[in-house]
């Protein structure tokens, strides 16, 4: 009886310690597996390469830049797809939002007006440096 | 009895050094993560660079100085107009044009975040700072336009621009 006790006790506790690391490394690897996507990094890359890009483009350049890749974070994300890449000409800001967090904005020095497109299916973004008109 | 006791004290401490191995893997791959991911994407060099070309390419044209550069009443903003730079955004920034005829300094413009040009002679003298600025410096020979019999004068042309942007 005392022995049948000993053991109960044992294996009460081993299942205790069982349930406390499986809980444990699920929170961690949970959080491993949201730091690994790296969603912000890709924000930031994007972000930053298109301010780039119409930094240095003269007025009346066209250029393309493949977003694809934060089409499918934000697939994955349920982002609307339209929703991935605003340029705001009145504030000179690039922000790129590819999860439901807050947008990364950076901003561009280029006094120029961009007109920009995004195409939903081929999953690229159409710049184009225009003049501003100055009243 | 020293037996059963010995093997109790054993049992606490093999959880002890599990909870220990348990630790130092999180902490292990904890740090590897956060040092992989939160690596600076640094693009204020290219941007510095991007911002010292941009203002030389309007300042120069088929070789020479723009004229204007030399009137009295040219100054900051007629370079951030003619060149096609958005004021309100250069606060991040800072660029300095000085041109130099015969060695000497002839017309010096600056303009944005002072600091920026101390921090990037800092930086070149090898002092490490917590934000480091991206800094380009750009030494150009132009030719000025003199009038006509004369021969082509070259001078010296400092463009110097620094970025200091942080994305939100």
């Amino acid at each position: 009886m005392n022995l049948d006790n000993k053991r109960g006790l044992f294996l009460q506790k081993s299942v205790i310690y069982i349930i406390i690391i499986i809980i444990f490394f699920a929170i961690f690897f949970a959080w491993v597996s949201s730091v690994g996507k790296g969603v912000r990094n890709y924000e930031k890359i994007y972000a930053k390469k298109i301010a780039l890009i119409i930094d240095s483009a003269k007025p009346n350049t066209n250029v393309s830049v493949d977003v694809s890749k934060l089409y499918e974070i934000a697939d994955k994300n349920k982002v609307e797809r339209m929703s991935v890449v605003k340029i705001d000409n009145d504030n000179n800001i690039v922000s790129v939002r590819a999860s439901e967090a807050d947008a990364y904005t950076y901003k561009f020095f280029s006094d120029n007006d961009i007109v920009w497109n995004l195409d939903r299916k081929s999953g690229k973004l159409f710049l184009g440096v225009v003049e501003k008109n100055v009243a | 009895m020293l037996h059963k006791m010995n093997k109790r004290g054993g049992e606490k401490y093999l959880y002890f050094w599990l909870v220990i191995n348990f630790i130092a893997i999180v902490v292990a791959v904890s740090i590897v993560l956060l040092l992989f991911y939160s690596m600076d994407l640094n693009a204020k060099e290219i941007e510095a660079q991007v911002l010292s070309m941009k203002i030389s390419d309007c300042l120069i044209e088929n070789g020479y100085l723009n004229d204007d550069v030399f009137n009295e009443d040219f100054n900051e903003s007629d370079i951030i107009k003619d060149c096609r730079l958005d004021k309100s955004v250069l606060s991040d920034f800072y660029f300095n044009v000085s041109v130099y005829e015969d060695n000497k300094l002839n017309k010096n413009f600056n303009y944005g975040l002072g600091d920026l040009e101390l921090r990037c002679k800092l930086m070149d003298e090898g002092i490490g700072l917590d934000v480091e600025p991206g800094c380009s410096t750009r030494k150009l020979y132009v030719l000025k336009n003199i009038p006509e019999g004369e021969d082509d004068k070259i001078i010296v042309l400092n463009v110097f621009a620094a970025s200091n942007q942080e994305g939100k």
